[in-house]
């Protein structure tokens, strides 16, 4: 039972890794909070039904697919939303954009596919592995599993690449990387569009296993951020620790204490943990200059 | 923005033009939907100017705000439904819960910053909908509450629309009054200091903790008074209402009107309610039309609509109509005081004073040790302030000066040693001697330590005179409570009048009088630097900390600097300066203390200083026949 829960939970924790991963990218390189993150997620997971459904292609091309349609979506919205002003207002004009592009979302979600749940097509097997006396689902290990890879390529990009090393440098100091010949604000949009595109790739990750509604995001949003300060904002393996701490929590919460107060229990433990230790559980300090 | 203390005439016109309009509004629309929804609009306005206490004035983003305005509404309902509770009464109690919770929220979330806040005000705000849903006995649970009876006011009850949307319109005036109130007043200043600089507020004895704590129980309590006015509105409650994509919604609509400003507040609210049942017949297309109106918004407009209209009226553009460009800092409103330049270099006489005052120390710092990891910044000083003398703390890069300073400060703590302060000789202590160590930096500025930092901390939306009174807001004789503001608001106008009358008389000592209605985020450098020491001055203290005054300023200003620094000198206060020009200290110093790598190598007067080769060695090195010696 406790390890069912445990394992579980651990599924959820890898979505919502994923979302705090964005926040992380986000946050960096310009210190906001995108508010959009759990529509993203549910857009995501739209854009995945329409490809699967309508297109009939297979998993893999609809999760690469979403992936790239996201990406170029966040880098479009950055440069033509976020971008113009970003330097000379505070950080609250660019987030309350961000919760505009949530409701943006919402909207065209609502016009396009109206209020109803959609089921998404099954295109992985719904049988389990067994493993001693634990059943482990299929759709759940391949949610770990994709999103294993996709954690260890975010680290290979930013530690290996050009464009990573120039993002991490972008987002420590922004005038220092611009003299050096970085081009910041493409580093920006692109910090944006791996936020969306982690996030879209989560929706067609949970899709199989949840119903497609214009209100899935919501509430996956605010976990998302939860997990992302959990493990201190701007972290990334803060973020992914963060998001399994979480769904663990939650898991362990809901089947233990009780399902109705489960998500009340979740964010007293948040506050709580924010009051004892305000640089999060791992206490990483990602450093801010005053 | 330019905040003014003082309401002017074109502002009362302004408002007694707004009021008479909302007056009449309900009576022209004779139409029960139309009275509804300007209702609505009216309880909007009190859930709003709630939010913008805590965000818009104190700059801390809390995103529990609906799930407040659900508290005030299951309140009311619950007292008014079981116990048949009065309106008023349940209209008050709803008032206080909400409050109650506010202030227990702040009280876990008060030292949290930006996004820590707003994430566990989120979480606060999850928690309270989760007892909505759950508690179904209390609540109702997810079908909410229904048949919540008609408020009743003594003979009437107030059941028609028309009736209703005049109870709402008088909670609403009584509300925005007071946001007006505290907008305009010194607590309205702190707490937009508060939201500039946080550090720079309690350097100058604001206590953050409880103006933030202050602004949160206040913007709850406008949340309960909506939330009182909704649940009866319609007879029914759902938890729905409530939700955190309410209060992120709320967020939105705030700063789309503008932050800061009750009159965006106002705008924001009923331009939301009412473009929301504008388009109620295009369901499909309203989240859409609110999006974009919020990015829209915020991409052309990112002072919002009222920062629109202000700039459009062509008010609080002073900065615009008076270009500073090029402005140095020449004070010439100082020259009244007492002692001219001459008097600077007369060295004699204060070598003596020196001599004379060395039994009476205004500051002993003993065996003093500060580490940074493995790095000792701070190697046992130890050394003595004489009361009304000006101390220069010199030394090479790193020497330790402004970690030493931090510490007198309160900024720092040191591993070991100690920082005692006796103001026997002053007015401002009750106490006669006491640690400095351990207080924090707002009760180190009531002691009479004020200081400036390195960098300048100013309030950059402020105004000059504002950034002054910040400064003065310690001094209880001109504070004027938030009951008084709310209940006695003449008195505090009074009062205001007068803190304002007191800041320009700092800022004609300072020579900034001219510039007293700019933003100080509009100064140029060296005025900066000259406000940042009215602010100062303006808390009264017995020992003033300047970090470098001098650095980046002009010649001219340099001199304009050192003819002040005197001046202050001459009020009684002590100076502690940490400097790089040695002109300066030459001009100016009482009394030198040389730090090398972390230790005293110099304490003494200006005049021996210049003989000792510890300093020649420090700042120079080590003498060529040494050297040679040492081969």
């Amino acid at each position: 039972m406790l390890t069912q829960q445990m394992l579980s939970g651990l599924a959820s924790g890898f979505i919502y890794a994923l979302l705090a991963l964005g926040f992380a990218a986000v946050y960096r390189s310009m210190r906001v909070i995108n508010f959009a993150q759990g529509d993203l997620f549910m857009t995501g997971a739209f854009v995945g039904l329409f490809l699967a459904k309508n297109l009939q292609l297979p998993f893999l091309a609809v999760l690469l697919l979403t992936g790239l349609i996201l990406l170029a979506f966040g880098m479009v919205f950055e440069r033509f939303v976020l971008a113009p002003a970003s330097s000379h207002t505070p950080e609250v004009h660019a987030m309350i954009r961000t919760v505009g592009l949530s409701v943006v979302l919402q909207g065209v979600a609502i016009i396009t596919w109206g209020t109803e749940e959609y089921r998404f097509p099954q295109l992985l097997s719904s049988a389990s592995v067994s493993l001693y006396s634990i059943s482990i689902p299929v759709n759940l290990l391949f949610v770990a599993g994709t999103s294993v890879i996709l954690l260890g390529s975010l680290v290979i990009f930013l530690r290996h690449t050009q464009l990573g090393l120039s993002m991490r440098a972008a987002s420590q100091n922004r005038l220092g990387a611009e003299v050096v010949g970085i081009n910041v604000s493409l580093a920006r949009s692109f910090a944006f569009g791996l936020s969306a595109s982690l996030a879209g790739i989560a929706g067609v990750l949970i899709a199989p296993l949840w119903y497609v509604h214009y209100s899935m995001g919501v509430m996956m949003g605010l976990k998302g951020f939860t997990a992302a300060v959990l493990g201190s904002l701007g972290s990334f393996p803060g973020a992914v620790i963060g998001g399994l701490t979480l769904g663990v929590i939650e898991n362990l919460t809901a089947g233990y204490v009780s399902s109705v107060w489960k998500d009340a229990a979740v964010f007293a433990i948040l506050i709580a943990v924010l009051t004892l230790r305000p640089q999060g559980i791992l206490g990483l300090r990602y450093k801010e200059r005053v | 923005m330019n905040h003014s203390t003082q309401v002017s005439l074109r502002a009362r016109l302004q408002l007694i033009a707004l009021l008479a309009g909302f007056i009449v509004l309900p009576l022209l629309l004779n139409d029960r939907f139309f009275q509804h929804v300007l209702t609505t609009a009216f309880i909007y306005v009190v859930l709003i100017l709630g939010l913008n206490t805590v965000i818009g004035l104190t700059g801390q983003v809390s995103l529990s705000q609906a799930a407040l305005y659900g508290v005030g509404a299951y309140t009311s309902a619950i007292l008014a439904k079981q116990i048949s509770l009065p309106f008023p009464l349940s209209f008050a109690l709803a008032v206080c819960v909400s409050a109650s919770l506010g202030f227990l929220l702040s009280a876990c979330v008060v030292k949290m910053r930006s996004h820590y806040l707003a994430l566990a005000t989120i979480g606060f705000g999850e928690i309270l909908i989760n007892v909505f849903r759950s508690a179904e006995k209390l609540t109702g649970g997810a079908n909410g509450l229904s048949a919540i009876p008609a408020p009743r006011l003594g003979p009437w009850i107030i059941d028609t629309p028309l009736r209703y949307c005049y109870l709402a319109l008088a909670v609403a005036i009584a509300c925005y009054a007071g946001m007006f109130l505290i907008t305009h007043s010194q607590l309205g200043n702190a707490f937009r200091a508060v939201r500039d600089n946080e550090f720079a507020a309690s350097s100058l004895g604001l206590n953050t903790v409880r103006l933030k704590v202050l602004a949160f129980t206040l913007g709850a309590g406008y949340a309960g008074a909506a939330g009182a006015l909704y649940a009866h509105l319609d007879g029914f409650i759902g938890p729905e209402s409530f939700s955190t994509s309410q209060s992120i919604l709320l967020f939105c609509v705030l700063v789309v009107g503008g932050l800061g400003h009750p009159l965006g507040s106002l705008i924001g609210a009923l331009l939301f309610v009412i473009g929301q049942e504008f388009f109620r017949a295009f369901s499909h297309y309203q989240l859409l039309l609110f999006g974009s109106t919020v990015i829209i918004v915020m991409v052309f407009a990112p002072q919002g609509i009222a920062g629109l209209l202000r700039s459009m009226l062509g008010q609080g553009s002073d900065a615009a109509k008076n270009p500073l460009q090029g402005a140095t800092w020449n004070p010439n409103g100082f020259k009244a005081v007492p002692s001219g330049p001459t008097e600077i270099l007369s060295s004699d006489t204060s070598a003596l004073a020196y001599k004379n005052q060395r039994e009476s120390p205004v500051l002993v710092i003993k065996d003093l040790v500060v580490r940074y990891g493995g790095l000792i910044a701070v190697n046992d000083v130890s050394f003595n302030v004489i009361s009304g003398e000006i101390l220069c703390l010199i030394g090479p890069n790193g020497a330790g000066k402004t970690t030493l300073l931090n510490v007198i400060g309160g900024q720092q703590q040191p591993a070991q040693g100690s920082v005692m302060l006796n103001l026997s000789g002053t007015s401002a202590a009750s106490e006669k001697e006491f640690s400095v160590i351990g207080l924090q930096p707002h009760n180190l500025a009531r002691v009479g330590l004020a200081r400036t930092f390195q960098t300048s901390q100013l309030f950059s939306e402020l105004s000059t005179v504002e950034n002054v009174l910040v400064g003065q807001y310690l001094h209880r004789k001109t504070r004027t409570s938030l009951l008084t503001i709310l209940f006695l608001p003449w008195i505090a106008v009074k009062k205001d009048t007068e803190a304002r009358e007191e800041a320009e008389k700092w800022l004609r000592f300072t020579g900034l009088y001219d510039y007293r209605y700019q933003l100080a985020k509009h100064l140029p450098y060296g005025l900066r630097r000259a406000l940042e020491i009215a602010r100062c001055l303006a808390t009264n203290p017995s020992i003033l900390l300047l970090d470098e005054p001098s650095a980046g300023m002009s010649p001219s200003e340099r001199k304009s600097l050192a003819t002040l620094l005197r001046s202050i000198s001459n009020l009684g206060t002590t100076l502690i300066i940490v400097a790089h020009d040695l002109d300066l200290v030459r001009s100016l110093g009482d009394h030198v203390v040389v730090l090398d790598h972390g230790k005293v190598i110099f304490d003494g007067s200006p005049q021996d200083l210049r003989d000792s080769e510890k300093v020649i060695d420090a700042y120079l090195g080590k003498r060529r026949t040494e050297l040679q010696l040492a081969f």
